[in-house]
């Protein structure tokens, strides 16, 4: 690709990022297949002493960083890059720290590594993209999340691949005492496979966490969803709760898991999917349970729209697409009440498009 | 005006309704009465065309146009709408719906939201875990949302309590007053108490709908004399 592919490829991944809510050029950072195109920190984040830096900066300056608050066990020469991101302890962030993945270039494989660090008591807003304007190639990623005691994060995480992508990703959080972890996950796309598995480690006394994950699979595509919290921390909790849409003849798998090993812990797991199409949909929430003093629940279902909603929305003027995309909305929007309000809009607006049919 | 002539209905192959002639005049509120399982809201589905509720013979004319053989959307987009007795629960949350279809109908229903009391509704899903009085408010409210020209209200004072049926009553009237023509289906009556601007009564018994004055005369007859008369 030369110099003047690069810039058009460039704005073409930003204005994307744009379309799905996402304003790079306020500040943020783009990869664009194996590194940063763009990395922007704005002048907010900078007074506030936040360290947002790309992993081959974070690797020369912020190693101690790296080393002391990784969750999972990455090998970083096997990376090409990612980012690190790190507000200090009582700084409170609101405007959202964006991210971008692009992958642009064909057969291109990405592979990176993430950290965010909230410090105690400090507040992050993130927002991560990852898409492609290519139809073949594969994105691999590790996110470790640390939040430190009454820390607060709220995070979003948009996925729209193409056909012919591959998607590995790990997710590991760890939550001490009073912190609160908020992750929304969408994923609008169609890639040739997508792999996910997210750990959440609530270590901390009374630790929370809340995981909303929205699904709008379509074509042949192939979903694995693990999702995994461990209570060990007395008091903590988590509700992990997940929309499927599954459609045309793709393959959701989707398996949801709460164990709780300390007393006072609560949770709760909701997976529920519906079928448009000749779509394949399993779903496996699982309660494990080490102590007495434990609240778990779950609740999970699959089925497609009742006749009797369609009928209802019939005599009321909607046709059978339109009934059945206002019917899709209200599933997936659910949750949107419990999506952090700079984050709101977006989110919105994504499940408005998806609920016509696809972004 | 809406017309009904020669109406049968079958519902799983079975003739449920084996003849209904009826009218609806415009800003008039007519009645429809009869027995429980006596095909009423098997009637009234068919009229708006909900599936499943097969017109066998007759023809359903709306001011002029035979709108028979529509889908039910293009029935509702012409002006019919209907007030289901139990409406289902949508996965739609209710502040959609109605902002679909003020958008749809260009209608305007925020302060009547807040006069039916249905404002800490509005965010739940629709019909979802709403008591009986509350359901046929926000029924009610979705039918006015449509801006029709006729409603057709499946027992809109059944299961609710006496002041609930006063607000819905205060509603259907106005309606009425709008010259929407209405066509409610009662069993108690009840809401024919609170109600000026009544029309036509009609009683459907043994699968045919007849004619039996003013809707007054044909509750006082249903009083006196039963559904047999």
């Amino acid at each position: 690709m030369n110099r003047v592919d690069m810039r058009r490829v460039t704005q073409e991944a930003i204005r994307m990022a744009r379309e799905m809510g996402i304003a790079l050029e306020k500040g943020g950072t783009l990869f664009l297949d194996e590194g940063a195109v763009m990395h922007l920190i704005s002048e907010a984040l900078k007074e506030y002493g936040v360290i947002y830096a790309t992993l081959g900066e974070a690797k020369r300056e912020y190693s101690d960083i790296l080393e002391e608050y990784a969750v999972s066990r990455v090998d970083l020469s096997r990376v090409q890059d990612g980012i690190l991101v790190y507000v200090p302890r009582n700084t409170v962030i609101e405007e959202p720290i964006s991210t971008c993945y692009a992958l642009a270039r064909r057969g291109v494989v990405q592979r990176v590594y993430n950290l965010y660090v909230a410090e105690a008591n400090a507040h992050m807003v993130t927002s991560t993209g990852c898409y492609a304007l290519t139809d073949e190639g594969a994105h691999w990623s590790v996110t470790d999340v640390h939040l430190g005691e009454g820390a607060r994060a709220s995070s979003i995480m948009i996925h729209n691949w193409r056909p012919g992508i591959r998607v590995s990703m790990s997710k590991r959080a760890r939550i001490l005492d009073r912190a609160y972890l908020s992750a929304f996950y969408i994923n609008s796309s169609v890639p040739e496979r997508i792999t996910s598995m997210t750990e959440l480690l609530l270590e901390g006394e009374d630790s929370k966490a809340d995981s909303d994950t929205i699904v709008n699979a379509a074509g042949s595509s192939r979903y694995d969803y693990i999702s995994i919290a461990r209570l060990s921390g007395p008091g903590s909790s988590a509700q992990l709760l997940s929309r499927i849409v599954a459609r045309g003849s793709a393959e959701v798998r989707n398996v949801i898991r709460i164990e709780a090993s300390s007393p006072g812990t609560r949770g709760h797991i909701e997976c529920r999917a519906l079928q448009l199409g000749n779509a394949r949909v399993s779903t496996l929430p699982e309660l494990l349970s080490s102590t007495r003093d434990a609240e778990l629940t779950h609740e999970a279902s699959i089925g497609k729209i009742s006749r009797e909603q369609l009928n209802y929305l019939f005599t009321r003027g909607f046709d059978e697409e339109e009934a059945t995309s206002l019917i899709v909305k209200g599933f997936m929007g659910a949750g949107l009440g419990r999506v952090p309000e700079p984050l709101r809009p977006v989110v919105g607006r994504i499940i408005e498009e998806l609920s016509r049919g696809g972004m | 005006m809406l017309e009904v002539r020669g109406l049968a209905v079958e519902v799983d192959g079975r003739r449920v309704v084996e003849r209904a002639d009826l009218t609806v005049e415009r800003g008039r509120i007519s009645v429809l009465m009869g027995p429980n399982g006596s095909g009423k809201t098997s009637l009234l589905r068919a009229i708006a065309g909900i599936p499943g509720y097969r017109i066998a013979v007759g023809r359903i004319i709306m001011d002029g146009e035979d709108i028979t053989e529509l889908p039910p959307w293009e029935r509702a987009r012409r002006g019919l709408a209907i007030a289901h007795q139990h409406p289902p629960e949508l996965e739609v949350r209710l502040r959609d719906l109605f902002t679909e279809l003020s958008k749809r109908y260009g209608s305007r229903i925020g302060e009547i939201c807040s006069e039916l009391g249905i404002d800490h509704l509005l965010d739940r899903k629709a019909f979802s875990g709403f008591s009986g009085g509350e359901s046929k408010r926000v029924e009610l409210l979705t039918v006015m949302a449509m801006a029709p020209r006729y409603a057709l209200l499946d027992e809109p004072d059944s299961g609710v309590d006496l002041e609930s049926v006063k607000i819905l009553s205060g509603c259907i009237e106005s309606l009425a007053r709008s010259g929407v023509g209405v066509l409610v289906i009662t069993h108690q009556g009840h809401v024919l108490n609170y109600l000026g601007r009544l029309g036509r009564g009609y009683i459907l018994h043994e699968g045919v709908v007849r004619e039996e004055g003013s809707a007054l005369e044909a509750f006082r007859r249903v009083l006196k004399m039963g559904y047999r008369g």
